[in-house]
């Protein structure tokens, strides 16, 4: 039968279980480091924050434009011009959500001089690519993208008197809680095999995060999966989304651009380059030529190559990313370089 | 019937279908051990045992104090149906 | 919310230090508790409050009155009908959002295989979150305070908290008055004592239910029993075995949770499992599975039936039979449940009847006593426990009593061929379900011993340890408990 506890040895065993987490966490970000990375709250945050020029509405490719803009900054001599806005797994109804629930209360703030209080903003950039016009047809509340990363807190408890906890809001208290421990490499990969699988490889000796059998497997499935892009591309719900956003941006005065981000050449089959990718720049440059919006494909045509993506296939690296920003500026987005004539 | 009376036949049925010569050996000393806890009697035994006590007793037990109080050792036993005999007589 | 998710990691700090930031006063105690208890409901959704509020009201006033009156003949008749009031509210509600759509719909079945038309409603009604559980506390009060067992409530705070206290709301453990109301009319203190064990207990809890329980469940359990024609027979039988491991797990690892939580707010709830899996009697694994449950069946239905002057005094077997067939429709309304529960009346019949003859042998020569103390005749007696409580689980788990035929089919021959799918995780899950119930027994008794002599900041780098182990195999939200659908 175990003695009674004191409160001395209640603080110490607390101790040692603290001391051990924190070695772990230590040992571990050794062997499966996490990188915090750029999300939409931080932008939401910057935005607040600062008055910038141009604002980028996208999914998290808007990361890489955080890269732009701080090159951009840099080329005018201007700090804080482009505040990028990233909303991670993406899709055009979200975007229209964040523009409505979380960027037009900021734009639209005025001062106590009845001015607005981010005067400069002039430019609005949607990024986007053909994922983001195909719609979820699970089961459930899509779009949990939307209380993991862009709700702020009157939003999920609006959503929890409506509905009770449930498995969709869930995702808001899911990221708070990240998000307060955000060096802590076990609080970051919760609910992932990342450190197994990182241990299983260090054991290994396995340098590379696959192997050459599975780095094919997963090339092979993602090539698959942008071939059969074409049949769930332009769903209704998310093009009209995308007509509202644009037609909020123009409301708002703002030089409008529409960008579709580049793709890693490797998965672009030309199957896929003559189906899904080409019919999607139709579909887009279609709604913004109608709109009278600036667009803009980078799909293929930049010179990002395979080794400046990561290893998801989907993200720019950070040399993908200065790569993309130096070339971007100096060719289709060069525009950007000077300052807008419009006003607001 | 007096409590020496009752705590013999409780031991005497504890015997007969339980323990058999055991039961006092099991309370040992303590006669207010629990019942329950240390392996005498379990809830079925305990009906069993109330249904015993009112025919051998001769007394009638209200349901209001079945309950562990009243049954769960052989000093709460003997206490109780004791009582309820003095109750009968007055 | 339940105990493992990720609300419970912003509710339960929150709430434990408004808790004691409160003077330790009783009213404020229990003005906090149920502030917090009725938060946790309204997580769940807020329209069940109300019926929530609704039935402690009733019962407020019901065992206000029996108190007033308890030992007064005039108000016999009168006591009576605030009894009937209180239990037609409580067990009405219950019948109504558990039971509507299952009576109906059997009775439409009936009707219709015997060539009359019906047309009964069907109701699909969420199962508002604990309601079968408050509902056995709360009634469980109101017969003890009519049977002058247990005063009334002093205050609506108390009662009100005694019937929402949010740590056993979800699952249990279902309390006596004697045991929650009272500790809930003192002031509490947290001591170094309960903190200490009120953590372990919750950690403890977390390892079966967030880890073991559902890992078995994940990879072994719901493969085998989804996709039953492709498993083979060894498969079924593991598969059936897991669910038994898994079930514990959960359920007893929510429990654990709950009284520690309790622990933390002072409070010290009622034991629910005690290692069932060492039973050697269906009456023994009863005393140690589901405690709380059981304790209410027996003291509320099966004792007041025996012991009554009606038709039912002295028919034990009888008794047993009715009582756990209201176990079996309590866990669900289904007619798997009902079979689940019949088997354990017939087992308990079974059991009965072989102890009296037994006992005869006993009687007769007591060599039979040494015999039954033998390690044989334990080995025995354990798996033929243990073996019965694995194989009535298969209409426990099954969706309907076809499906659970055709489970039970393939335990012996079956179409498929494929092996249980046990891995790493499940192999480790299912040790440590052992070693936790061997860890109680005498052998092993000096294990314990060895580790809470160690330093204490030692012990803490293990729970540290677990603590990792924990964040790196489960995720944040994981499944809900099994219980909580009941």
């Amino acid at each position: 039968m175990e003695e009674s506890s004191t409160w001395k040895s209640v603080f110490l065993c607390a101790a040692g279980a603290l001391a051990l987490l924190v070695l772990a966490d230590v040992l571990l970000a050794r062997v499966a480091p996490t990188q915090p990375l750029r999300e939409l709250r931080d932008g939401i945050s910057d935005f607040r924050a600062g008055d910038p020029e141009i604002l980028v509405l996208g999914s998290s490719h808007g990361r890489t434009f955080h890269v732009l803009g701080q090159e951009l900054s840099r080329r005018r001599g201007a700090p804080g011009l482009l505040v990028s806005i990233p909303l991670e797994n993406g899709k055009l109804v979200p975007y229209e959500w964040v523009l409505k629930n979380r960027l037009l209360p900021l734009i639209t703030a005025t001062g106590t001089n009845g001015e607005r209080m981010r005067g400069n903003l002039r430019r609005l950039i949607l990024i986007t690519e053909w994922w983001d016009s195909c719609s979820f047809t699970g089961p459930g509340r899509p779009y949990w993208n939307l209380p993991g990363r862009a709700w702020a807190f009157e939003h999920y408890v609006n959503d929890v008197i409506d509905t009770g906890v449930d498995s969709y809001n869930k995702n808001y208290l899911d990221h708070l809680y990240r998000r307060l421990f955000r060096r802590s490499v076990l609080v970051q990969s919760r609910g992932t095999s990342r450190i197994a699988s990182s241990v299983e490889r260090m054991i290994a000796g396995q340098a590379t995060l696959r192997t050459p059998e599975e780095e094919a497997s997963y090339l092979a499935a993602w090539r698959k999966m942008v071939e059969a892009g074409e049949e769930c591309i332009g769903a209704p719900e998310q093009i009209v989304a995308l007509r509202r956003i644009l037609t909020t941006s123009l409301s708002l005065g703002l030089d409008t651009t529409v960008v579709l981000f580049p793709r890693k050449p490797a998965t672009i089959t030309a199957t896929a380059a003559a189906g899904t990718i080409e019919q999607f720049h139709h579909l887009a440059s279609g709604v913004a030529t109608e709109m009278g919006v600036r667009f803009i494909d980078l799909t293929l045509g930049t010179p990002l190559d395979d080794s400046d993506f990561m290893d998801d296939y989907d993200h720019v690296n950070a040399k993908g990313n200065r790569k993309f920003a130096e070339w971007a500026l100096d060719n289709d987005l060069s525009f950007l370089l000077e300052p807008p004539a419009n006003t607001p | 019937m007096q409590p020496s009376d009752i705590r013999r036949l409780v031991i005497d049925w504890l015997d007969d279908n339980y323990h058999f010569g055991e039961a006092e050996a099991l309370i040992g000393d303590d006669e207010d051990k629990s019942f329950l806890r240390n392996g005498v009697l379990d809830s079925l035994g305990f009906v069993k045992l109330i249904l015993h006590l009112e025919d051998a007793c001769n007394v009638q037990i209200d349901r209001k104090d079945v309950s562990p109080a009243n049954f769960d050792s052989l000093l709460k036993v003997v206490t109780y149906v004791s009582a309820q005999l003095t109750k009968a007589r007055t | 919310m339940s105990f493992i998710e990720v609300e419970f990691l912003f509710f339960l700090p929150i709430v434990w230090m408004v808790h004691w930031l409160l003077p330790r006063r009783i009213g404020a105690q229990n003005a906090a508790l149920l502030a917090s208890s009725y938060l946790f409901f309204a997580a769940w959704h807020w329209k069940v409050l109300g019926l929530v509020i609704a039935g402690t009201i009733v019962d407020y006033l019901v065992g206000s009155y029996l108190g007033r009156t308890t030992g007064s003949k005039e108000s016999a008749t009168s006591r009576r009908i605030a009894l009937a009031t209180s239990l037609l509210f409580g067990l009405g509600a219950l019948a109504f959002f558990k039971y509507e759509g299952f009576f109906a719909s059997s009775i439409n079945a009936l009707l219709m295989s015997l060539g009359f038309s019906s047309s009964l409603p069907v109701l699909k009604l969420a199962l508002p979150l604990g309601i079968s559980f408050y509902t056995l506390q709360r009634v469980g009060y109101v017969l003890d305070v009519y049977w002058g067992r247990h005063p009334p409530a002093r205050t609506f705070l108390d009662f009100a908290v005694f019937t929402s206290f949010f740590p056993q709301v979800t699952a249990g453990p279902i309390s006596r008055a004697s045991e929650l109301l009272s500790q809930l009319q003192r002031p509490r203190h947290l001591t170094a004592d309960l903190l200490a064990r009120g953590a372990a207990a919750f950690l403890m809890g977390y390892v079966l239910k967030g880890w073991a329980g559902d890992s078995i469940g994940n990879d072994l359990v719901n493969p085998v029993f989804d996709r039953s024609t492709e498993f083979g027979v060894l498969a079924h039988w593991a598969g059936v075995g897991g669910y038994a491991l898994q079930v514990f797990g959960d359920f007893a690892g929510y429990s654990l949770m709950a009284i520690g939580v309790g622990r933390l707010f002072g409070i010290e709830l009622p034991v629910n499992f005690n290692f069932p899996f060492l039973s050697r009697s269906l009456p023994e694994f009863w005393r140690r599975w589901h405690i709380t449950l059981n304790r209410w069946l027996f003291d509320y239905i099966f004792t007041p039936l025996t012991t009554s002057r009606g038709w039912f005094r002295g028919r034990i077997d009888t008794a047993l039979l009715v009582t756990f067939l209201a176990s079996g429709l309590w866990h669900g309304a289904n007619w798997t449940f009902v079979l689940w529960g019949a088997l354990h009346g017939l087992g308990m019949i079974v059991h009965r009847n072989w102890d009296e003859i037994y006992r005869g042998w006993c009687r007769r020569n007591r060599a039979w006593v040494q015999r039954r103390k033998s390690w044989w005749y334990a080995a025995f007696a354990w798996l033929v426990t243990i073996g019965f409580f694995v194989l009535t689980l298969v209409p426990f788990r099954s969706s309907n009593i076809g499906a659970a035929t055709d489970f039970a089919a393939r335990m012996f021959s079956s179409p498929g061929d494929a092996l249980p799918p046990i891995g790493i995780n499940v192999m480790l899950a299912v040790l440590v379900m052992i070693g936790y119930h061997l860890l109680e027994t005498k052998h092993f008794a000096w294990c314990r011993e060895r580790y809470f002599a160690l330093p204490p900041f030692v012990r803490g780098l293990t729970y540290g340890a677990v603590i990792v182990f924990l964040m790196i195999k489960t995720p944040v939200a994981s499944g809900t408990f099994i219980y909580q659908q009941f």
